[in-house]
């Protein structure tokens, strides 16, 4: 993984024109000569000192154009300080090789200009150790991994539970074995459209006995939605059975998370906000008696919670349109954060100590989904440090922290920048690129799971060929 | 029997495309070469039309409003084998009665003529909602004096590429059914239904389409110029009334000496889908949630000049313009200002139309519907 440096600065001479254009000069001052990897904010900013007549000109406007590549400078134009100093940032894009960057005199074609020259190395693809193809029904929508178990969400194929090296059939995360398969119950929607799941591991009454299966059914983004919570008995991994369901009036349930020592399912439920479910005892029948509390974090109107984490004894939900909140864990009110995403819709989150990721989605007012949201969680609520900017992405479809804090693992989707994207987080606030995978349908989601001591990425591939793809990621821990 | 053949060189301009912009296309659209032909005095009849949209434009055409087959903005290209029909006709008591059943790859009953043969360039936003094409289709005709009433059988999955086939494992999964009324020759009337299932999906993991159509049309001779117009109105309900969208279009053309001039008004409802890149939509969908829709007014005028007719080839320079105004209906996060950056647009399309055997063709009308009541077989084989 040699990382080269390439070093050019073109400097040229300043054609003989009439007045100013002829004594000005640009010079390089600082960020020639970096090295990084696609999508990266380069950590030194480009500097250049424009002089005329030898003597430092202030009040200059300075063009940065990206010259090479489909990266971004910000600003795309400065004004030289008193020093005759300027400055801007490049964010690379999503070509391996070289990108740069040109500083020209605004308005002045014919002064002169520099360039700076990044190299831009490769970055390394974990390697796919097992690809197990899903029904087109449509396809593979999330997994959810335990104790080397997989229940694959296969939309109208249902549940596939998978033995990936704890089911006691021989299975590994290269080997997958496949234990049963279970569709459960559409009515009253037309299809089954099994998104997503928890595998609730009860530390009250030692049992392994429920599987939540969440149903995504027909709605409008930002207006309504449909579906059901289904309850699956999973006593029998072999055998499973659909035991109840919850139904909420009025919307549909997406992602979940679980105080599974209070015995509480908390659910997001897109224009139904959070809700929060009892789910201790035996679970039959309809569970609409064991609502414990539903909050719509940004108003009537104003809300479509994508997901929902516990994380220190604090609630966070993902809202599209209001953005990142903090719930009381308890009466689910609104504690902190909110309308914080303006710029763009929010999608998944992950909490990992101190810190928080949100991922974004689709176009909001024109800007895409191409960035992953860097939070602080303190004491007010979450604050926003940071982003980090996806290049050829129109969706961060999902994304989560490896359980030892060090890798942040996000799937994106739409354009050529397809794939699962690895980061360390040495530095929580700053994610640096260490793995790719590029996948030109996309990766809707991807769940991290320790099986045998390796770390594994288990990707939702798109149609068309749907499929579960493992990635052992195992390498990219420091 | 009888061949045609015929193509559009166009240029088109939009103004704005989606995520703002203006752009101009230059291409070859509706390149078709086809025919049809009957035996035994009309009792066996085929036609065969086959179109090279694959090849001229693999992605699409420009077509601000437009969608299906994963395209929005853009109309897909249609399939090469566009059309591959046989059937058999056969009337009864000096036509007064018919029996008719038509097989093949081609359009089931339902709703009005294929854009390709009416007189505007542009397709209209409501394609999908107003004809159901491509598709493995057995149809069954039956005519008492002016009433014809059809009924069809077909695979509901929409083609994936030019070189799709239809899913003949899906065959009669879906269902259509159509009224006709011919008070006059030169008037028709039409009510159809049909039940179409996941045209989106081709395993049939989506939802079912229930479809109605309304309209009506007529073609005479107006002071000596030949002219032409239709109204049709439908209605489209998806995942059993969840999502709703309705039409309203008419059209109408006529001659004045060489010119062929040409108005259309269009109100169409289109639904919103998350989008892979600014002209496309996932195929088949990841879920069954969209983002909205919007309505999309459109008034387009156009006309043709007919520099060269020998035979029976035309040779017709036009220019054709719409303007256009989207509007958000009901909620959802899509927003038209924001992402076409304004609400109202406009298209300027300036072409070249050859053609040869194309005069009158009336595309996806099979058997009864081509033989007027009253003929003999063998009369009246070709479209009017």
């Amino acid at each position: 993984m040699g990382l080269l440096a390439i070093a050019t600065a073109c400097v040229t001479d300043p054609p003989d024109v009439p007045g100013n254009p002829d004594a000005l000069a640009l010079t390089i001052v600082d960020g020639d000569h970096q090295v990084s990897q696609i999508g990266q904010r380069l950590p030194r900013r480009y500097v250049v000192r424009a002089t005329l007549n030898g003597t430092p000109a202030p009040n200059r406007e300075i063009s940065w154009v990206v010259s090479v590549g489909s990266g971004r400078v910000d600003p795309s134009s400065s004004v030289t300080d008193a020093e005759g100093l300027a400055e801007t940032t490049h964010t690379l894009g999503p070509e391996v090789g070289s990108q740069e960057v040109r500083a020209t005199f605004a308005g002045i074609a014919e002064a002169a200009q520099v360039t700076f020259v990044t190299q831009v190395d490769p970055v390394p693809t974990p390697p796919r150790v097992a690809s197990l193809p899903i029904p087109a029904n449509y396809g593979i929508h999330d997994t959810f991994v335990r104790d080397g178990i997989a229940f694959v969400c296969a939309w109208n194929s249902g549940i596939i539970i998978l033995d990936v090296g704890g089911g006691g059939a021989g299975g590994a995360p290269d080997a997958p074995v496949q234990l049963a398969t279970f569709v459960t119950q559409a009515a009253p929607l037309p299809t089954p459209a099994a998104h997503n799941a928890w595998w609730f591991h009860n530390p009250v009454t030692q049992e392994r006995r429920y599987l939540f299966v969440g149903q995504e059914g027909p709605g409008t983004i930002g207006a309504n939605s449909s579906g059901d919570i289904h309850v699956l008995d999973v006593s029998d991994l072999a055998n499973p059975m659909e035991v109840a369901s919850f139904h909420l009036p009025g919307a549909g349930v997406h992602n979940f998370w679980m105080d599974e020592a209070r015995q509480v399912l908390y659910a997001a439920y897109y224009n139904g906000g959070v809700i929060a479910l009892d789910v201790s005892g035996v679970l039959a029948g309809d569970l609409s008696g064991r609502l414990l509390a539903n909050t719509l974090p940004g108003g009537p109107g104003n809300t479509f919670v994508w997901g929902v984490m516990l994380v220190g004894g604090s609630l966070y939900a993902s809202d599209m349109i209001s953005g990142f909140w903090r719930l009381d864990r308890e009466t689910l009110v609104p504690t902190g954060g909110g309308s914080n995403v303006p710029d763009r819709f929010s999608s998944d989150l992950w909490s990992a100590g101190s810190y928080a990721y949100t991922g974004t989605w689709g176009s909001r007012e024109g800007t895409l989904g191409s960035a992953i949201k860097i939070w602080e969680l303190a004491v007010g609520g979450p604050v926003l440090v940071d982003s980090v900017l996806v290049p050829g992405i129109r969706t961060v479809s999902d994304l989560q922290v490896s359980e030892d804090g060090t890798l942040l693992v996000a799937s994106a989707e739409g354009a050529e920048g397809a794939g699962i994207y690895v980061y360390r987080l040495t530095e929580p606030t700053k994610p640096q690129l260490v793995g790719l995978v590029l996948v030109d349908t996309g990766i809707h989601t991807v769940t991290l799971a320790e099986v045998g001591g390796k770390l594994y990425a288990f990707g939702a591939k798109n149609p068309g060929d749907p499929a579960l793809e493992i990635y052992d990621l195992s390498s990219f821990r420091p | 029997m009888r061949w045609m053949a015929g193509a559009i060189a166009v240029s088109t301009t939009v103004d704005p495309i989606p995520e703002g912009g203006r752009l101009t296309e230059l291409r070859v659209v509706q390149p078709v070469v086809g025919g049809h032909g009957a035996f035994f005095n009309g009792k066996i009849w085929w036609k065969a039309t086959l179109n090279f949209e694959g090849i001229t434009i693999p992605e699409g055409e420009l077509t601000p409003g437009g969608f299906g087959e994963g395209f929005v903005d853009r109309r897909h290209p249609h399939t090469y084998a566009h059309e591959l029909m046989a059937g058999t006709t056969l009337p009864w008591g000096g036509g007064k009665w018919g029996v008719g059943l038509a097989a093949g790859k081609g359009f089931p009953s339902f709703g009005s003529d294929d854009p390709m043969g009416r007189d505007p360039v542009r397709f209209p936003v409501n394609h999908h909602w107003a004809q159901i094409l491509e598709r493995a289709v057995v149809t069954g005709q039956f005519r008492y004096r002016l009433v014809v009433l059809e009924g069809s059988l077909f695979n509901g999955d929409e083609p994936e590429s030019p070189g799709d086939q239809p899913n003949l494992g899906r065959f009669g999964d879906s269902w259509s059914a159509r009224l006709s009324v011919n008070p006059t020759n030169d008037l028709e009337f039409q009510t159809s239904t049909a039940s179409v299932l996941a045209p989106e999906h081709p395993e049939a993991e989506g939802h079912r389409q229930r479809m109605f159509s309304i309209g009506g049309r007529l073609e005479r001779s107006i002071a000596g110029r030949r002219s032409y117009a239709m109204a049709e109105w439908t209605r489209t309900s998806e995942a059993d009334g969840a999502f709703i969208f309705h039409s309203f279009l008419g059209e109408g053309a006529t001659n004045v000496g060489r010119h062929r001039l040409y108005y259309r008004f269009e109100r169409t409802d289109r639904p919103e889908e998350e989008r892979i890149s600014a002209f496309r939509t996932p195929r088949p969908p990841l879920d069954d949630n969209i983002l909205g829709i919007t309505r999309w007014t459109i008034h387009t005028i156009g006309n043709r000049f007919a520099i060269w007719r020998p035979g029976n080839a035309v040779i017709e320079p036009f220019v054709e313009g719409s303007l256009i105004q989207v509007d958000k209906v009901g909620e959802g996060i899509f927003n038209t200002r924001d992402y076409y950056t304004k609400d109202r647009m406009w298209s300027l399309s300036l072409g070249m139309r050859v053609g040869l055997g194309m005069m009158g063709h009336r595309m996806g009308r099979y058997g009864l519907l081509v033989q007027p009541m009253g003929s003999q077989p063998g009369e009246h084989l070709h479209d009017q």
